[in-house]
């Protein structure tokens, strides 16, 4: 665009004082007006809320602006609020440019107000330099399939599912054990009402099952997922029940046939099951099915179901793949329970009468293993003292650092019923701190301690059993008074951390989603977007995202149900348009970027050049990046705009300067919570975002070098966790030899780093920038330049060659 | 004390939330009152230092080693004694007594015990060789100027 | 054939010389060589790094040059010095800085602390160079019905991070080499404290306090005998023990034995070339206990 045509409005937000109390607004506004084709450059007080927006519209109406950068907060809070804005007020919504002087300058800077301005004022240059090369585009609209997938039959997933359905979607339920249920099933009662738990759930659970709009798929794990928001498509893999689900009907009479008995893993192996069973009574579907890990294939089974007339069972059957269109995925996959033998010090697995919560549940339901007596494993007696032990593994630096949040609830409920079933027995708990929260759950502590349970506040160190009697010494001092205490108990019963469910780093990356730093899936934003996954069309419910209790659990179901409606209730979705586009005049058909595109989305027809297809472009840019012609076009992420915002961002003083490549949804997002969090770093890193690290281009990093840059920094994902799969494995073998490259030139290598982390990892990138800023330092002003000049004509030869392969 | 050598210091109590495990855990607690590993790291932790280096609780602990290995918040309990305890010494509080004896069996012979007549006599009737001297000169000469140096010398 | 330069530390060759006669025949036995070394002197003692950190990581480089000039790996029978010299030769192997101000004070005796030993200590030696099996196969006299009360001693096992040896808080190491003499090692209440000795260098009473504790589990656990790999542990148990009898109506007289020692009664060794009647504490209850089951 001729640049007399450019008329850009500069817009910087004080934030209340979030920005203003460190970063001198009205200075970078002025500061801002002197730059090219800025017309308008305002300050003020919350450039979000409605008279703010006005202003803007205001401002293109009158001014007649034809770009808007506004200096805020992160893109990835406002961007769309700002993009509506401007759309409201009459232009494009993707001529709006964002510059980051919240998360990546006064909350990280603000003992340093001075070098901060300087910094903004950097950030607002490099946003108006890349708006001047700012197109229209329109957005892409792809239409929406109707249907939900819910992985995980828990509580969650079940209240998901019913939720959906009742709204009128179809709804595929996919659950990987042979019934639903999840660990709710296996719960005598519920706190801190005292409910039975298969009460309330069993009903459900048949809901499940007789609504029409919800097909049940158990016994069945999601293998593999392409696609996007409205248009996924899941393979789900059934494994084999060796039993036809239509023909069986659950009477139960191959069971009973069955010679083979194992431990059942739902009564937590204290108490057996045959190889061919169903999980509990109430399991949903109720169909057998065959452990053929156990089965000694005597075919009494086979025999009886015959004689019932209905000969179900078929040791031929073989795992099958599904696949299923939908529009929204629902991800509900539950918790498990940490291995509490791995507290060395607690005698788990060594002293037969040390228990988990979860075995002493089973023991106390009258339905269970023991018929709800409580015995010691060593005597099969009833013990006259029981300790609980609280934090088993969680809160602890060398297990799990987080709290698990429901633990103390279920320890009082465990005791409760202890005391309630057994008055004489004497009933412990040690705990260091008992959180008890929510509605009625203080109520419930102070009922526990109205029936004589006795607390102890202490953490044990050690456990010991004592062969002879079976009975337990715990080591413990008693913080109540101060002094050492060694507690002779016949039964200790451990509440064991809340981990998360096996199979989740699979699925996450399946699921293209991240993972937080304990494992838990991780949400899009941790107060605004709890059930939604940073990748639209996919929403978390329950304890996937983070251990919690059963009406948490239910109320983020219901929320996933409707955020996920929000889609499907409609016919078209908008997809941003940051699609890549390739100039079939460059294009010289060698089918490199076919090879490098996760998607599949690019395709090469002999003798023609190669064509994107839109909508399965997910705009990652590796293929822009890898093209030998410089063929490609990523929109809203072109070439020129990104050199021009490492023009702007070097333009002065760059030997003192880190030029930072973060990826959209893991480097930039680590680098935002390390605003949020405010750790306190050096200013010197200027960032430029990209959608993914796999856009980097080595022009990029030569051009750095050639304005004279410091240091540069490309940054991604962890491997195996690129939000476009393979992105960052493309970035590093683009950018690894560049080390070597440009130590050759005459530049210290250390002075180019490639980082992978995560955006739960605030911290880490923290550290990593004090430390570049440190090596900055370290190597001073006149070595740094010396060595850009030596390097210079090198670096000028390869941007020539236009190497970018 | 220097102000960064006490932050430092009290940055290796901050983590502790005051489970016990390490009073549970330490075998001089169990018997002496005047010992307690928990109180002393929140009195670290608020910047409570009255005492601490002038007293005689810290060199109480064993050096076990059972806490720091015990601790679910990572407080290395048993370094934070020794460095309280150089903290001590470099501020002129005297280590106890067997501590300064100690130094000085080193200091004179190279070893920790003396070798009499009925060491040799022993040593002899299990048919083990007589004793070479130990290195007490070698010892003497890079022990002098530094702090264990400068203890003996005002024992003196 | 294993080879090792052998550091007895002060304890040993001093005060308790059957400690280093029965270290050294095992060792022998298994073909495992030991070569003195010359010039060392005490380790020097843990309770040195808690007055003046830096001398005391001198004195210890000093050793370990003089194994690193003999050109072979550590081999101490002593829980202190093992953990001594281990600690600060990991130290030293992972801060150029402190080695560098180390190796300043060293050239004042003309010695050079380079990081190419390994510090090892006996019982590590016997697991990993002799081996449970070549042990076992060497018992002709089983302990059989001996009960022993197992005490590793704790700088045998911590920090663990360092030393590296066994689980910090549930070590299985001394229980084996019992179990495999054909004695039982009976678990007792709080077996991973420590036996006072460096709590009673600041004050003998609370040392003595200290021992007393862990015998009352032991004695209520029912055994016969301790068994330690400490000479600092075993004078706790010998020595310090009499004085807790002295004082609690004569209760508690348990013998303490050296594990070298079992091993080697187990092999079928004399009683009394072991010098076993040099324990202050007498051992005929054990022997009795041996001769009547063995």
């Amino acid at each position: 665009m001729d640049s007399d045509e450019l008329r850009i409005g500069v817009y910087v937000c004080h934030c209340g004082l979030n920005i203003a109390a460190v970063v001198d607004c009205p200075d970078v506004a002025k500061a801002s007006a002197d730059l090219p084709s800025v017309v308008v450059s305002r300050d003020y007080r919350y450039m979000c809320s409605d008279p703010g927006q006005e202003m803007i519209r205001k401002d293109i109406a009158e001014h007649k602006l034809n770009r808007v950068v506004v200096a805020a907060c992160s893109p990835r809070m406002h961007e769309p609020t700002f993009r509506k804005c401007v759309e409201n007020g009459g232009i494009n919504p993707f001529l709006f440019e964002m510059a980051n002087i919240r998360e990546f300058v006064s909350w990280c800077h603000s003992q340093n107000p001075g070098e901060a301005t300087e910094k903004a004022k950097d950030l607002v240059a490099m946003a108006v330099a890349k708006a001047r090369y700012l197109q229209p585009l329109d957005p892409l609209m792809v239409p929406v399939t109707p249907t939900s997938l819910v992985i995980g039959g828990g509580v969650a997933g079940i209240h998901t599912a019913l939720d959906q359905a009742d709204m009128g979607y179809k709804v595929y339920l996919v659950e990987r054990s042979s019934t639903i249920g999840g660990k709710m099933a296996a719960l005598d009662k519920t706190f801190p009402t005292l409910d039975c738990s298969i009460c309330i759930l069993g009903p459900k659970m048949v809901e499940v099952s007789q609504h029409p709009n919800i097909e049940l798929l158990t016994y069945s794990e999601v293998t593999k997922v392409e696609g996007y928001i409205g248009n996924f498509k899941a393979t789900v893999h059934r494994y084999p029940r060796y039993i036809d689900e239509e023909k069986c009907n659950g009477c139960g009479e191959c069971a009973v046939a069955c010679p083979i008995e194992v431990l059942n893993t739902y009564e937590e192996g204290l108490g057996p099951r045959k190889a061919v069973h169903v999980q509990f009574p109430q399991a949903i579907p109720m169909r057998y099915t065959i452990d053929r890990d156990a089965c000694i294939e005597c075919y009494k089974c086979v025999d009886v179901c015959r004689e019932q007339g209905r000969d179900a069972i078929d040791f031929s059957m073989q795992p099958v793949d599904v696949e299923l269109d939908v529009g929204t995925i629902t991800v509900a996959t539950g918790f498990d329970l940490y291995d509490p033998s791995k507290v060395k010090s607690y005698g788990y697995g060594l002293y037969p009468n040390v228990v988990t919560a979860m075995e002493i549940e089973r023991m106390v339901n009258a339905a269970g293993p023991t018929f709800g007596h409580v015995i010691r494993p060593s005597d099969r007696k009833e013990p006259k003292t029981v300790a609980f032990v609280t934090c088993v593994g969680s809160r602890d630096e060398k297990a799990q650092i987080y709290c698990s949040g429901f633990c103390c609830m279920y320890t009082l409920k465990n005791a409760v019923l202890l005391k309630d079933h057994f008055p004489e027995m004497d009933v412990y708990i040690i705990f260091m701190d008992m959180r008890t929260n929510f509605k009625g759950y203080e109520e419930f502590y102070r009922r526990a301690r109205d029936m004589g349970i006795k607390f102890i506040r202490g953490h044990p160190d050690e456990i010991f059993g004592d062969p002879e009697t079976g009975n337990l010494i715990i080591s413990v001092e008693d913080l109540s008074v101060g002094k050492p205490l060694d507690l002779e108990v016949e039964m200790v019963v451990l509440s064991q951390a809340a981990i998360p469910s096996k199979g989740t780093k699979e699925l996450s990356q399946v699921l293209t989603v991240s993972t937080d730093t304990s494992g838990f899936f991780m949400e899009s934003h941790p107060k605004l977007k709890p059930v939604d996954a940073a990748t639209d069309g996919i929403y978390f419910a329950g304890s996937a995202q983070g251990p919690k209790d059963i009406p948490y659990s239910v109320a983020q179901a219901s929320a996933a149900a409707s955020r996920s409606a929000r889609v499907m209730s409609h016919d078209e979705w908008e997809i941003e348009p940051i699609t890549a586009y390739i100039d079939p005049e460059k294009c010289i058909s060698c089918g490199i970027c076919v090879s490098k595109c996760p998607y599949g989305a690019i395709t090469l027809e002999e003798g023609k050049p190669a064509e994107v297809t839109t909508a399965k472009c997910h705009g990652c840019g590796t293929c822009v990046a890898d093209c030998p012609s410089s063929a490609i076009t990523q929109q809203h992420f072109t070439d020129e705009q990104i050199m021009a915002q490492i023009e702007a961002a070097l333009a002065e003083d760059p030997e003192n300067k880190i030029l930072g490549f973060l990826c959209n949804w893991c480097s930039y997002a680590g680098a935002d919570l390390a605003g949020i969090s405010r750790h306190q770093f050096p200013t010197n890193l200027r960032a430029i975002r990209v959608m993914c690290s796999g856009r980097v281009k080595r022009e990029y990093v030569y051009e750095a070098f050639l304005k004279g840059a410091g240091m540069v920094m490309v940054s991604g994902c962890h491997f195996a966790d690129c939000h476009y799969i393979s992105g960052n494995y493309n970035a590093e073998k683009r950018i690894k030899p560049l080390f070597k490259i440009l130590e050759r030139a005459g530049i210290t290598p250390e002075r180019l780093r490639l980082e992978w982390f995560s955006a739960a990892e605030g911290e880490y990138y923290a550290r990593i920038t004090k430390e570049m800023a440190g090596l900055i330092g370290d190597l001073g002003k006149e070595r740094i330049t010396e060595e850009n000049e030596k390097a210079k004509p090198f670096l000028e030869r390869m941007m020539k060659r236009g190497d970018s392969s | 004390m220097k102000p960064e050598r006490e932050e430092a210091v009290r940055a290796l109590a901050r983590h502790c939330y005051q489970c016990g495990v390490c009073m549970g855990s330490c075998p001089v607690a169990r018997v002496n009152n005047g010992f307690h590993p928990r109180r002393l790291v929140q009195e670290i932790a608020r910047g409570e230092w009255d005492g601490i280096l002038t007293g005689d609780a810290i060199w109480l602990c064993a050096q076990c080693h059972l806490c720091s290995a015990m601790c679910p918040q990572d407080v290395g309990l048993s370094e934070l004694i020794v460095e309280l305890r150089n903290i001590a010494t470099e501020m002129g509080v005297d280590p106890p007594e067997a501590y300064i004896e100690n130094m000085r069996q080193i200091s004179e012979t190279g070893r920790l015990a003396q070798v009499s007549t009925p060491v040799v006599r022993r040593r002899q009737k299990l048919n083990l060789d007589a004793l070479e001297s130990a290195a007490a000169d070698e010892i003497r000469k890079l022990v002098e100027g530094t702090r264990f140096g400068r203890l003996l010398s005002e024992g003196e | 054939m294993a080879e090792y330069a052998l550091f007895l530390g002060c304890m040993i060759p001093v005060r308790l010389p059957f400690m280093e006669s029965s270290g050294r025949r095992l060792l022998k036995g298994f073909a495992i060589d030991l070569v003195e070394m010359p010039s060392t002197g005490c380790c020097p003692d843990p309770s040195l790094k808690s007055v003046d950190e830096v001398t005391w990581t001198t004195l210890a480089a000093r050793n370990l040059a003089i194994a690193e000039e003999m050109g072979l790996q550590i081999l101490t029978p002593c829980n202190g010095c093992f953990e001594t010299l281990k600690t600060v030769d990991s130290s030293l192997k992972g801060d150029t800085k402190l080695k560098g101000k180390v190796n300043q004070r060293l050239s004042k005796v003309g010695r050079e602390y380079k990081g190419e030993t390994e510090v090892k200590h006996l019982v590590e030696v016997l697991m990993d160079d002799v081996g449970v099996d070549r042990m076992r196969a060497a018992v002709v006299s089983p302990l059989t019905d001996l009960r022993v009360a197992v005490h590793h001693g704790c700088h045998l096992l911590r920090p663990s991070h360092i030393l590296d040896v066994d689980d910090p808080i549930r070590p299985r190491l001394l229980d084996n080499l019992i179990e495999l003499t054909g004695a039982t090692s009976v678990p007792y209440y709080k077996s991973n404290l420590c036996c006072g000795a460096a709590s009673g260098n600041a004050d003998a009473e609370t040392g003595k306090e200290m021992v007393r504790y862990k015998l009352g589990w032991m004695e209520r656990a029912g055994v016969d005998c301790i068994s330690v790999v400490c000479p600092t542990c075993f004078l706790q148990y010998d020595v310090t023990q009499r004085l807790v009898r002295k004082d609690s109506g004569d209760r508690f007289n348990i013998p303490v034995l050296y594990y070298p020692e079992m091993l080697l009664l187990a092999m079928g060794a004399e009683p009394e070339g072991l010098g076993l009647d040099m324990h202050r504490t007498s051992v005929a209850p054990v022997m009795e206990r041996i001769a009547g089951g063995g």
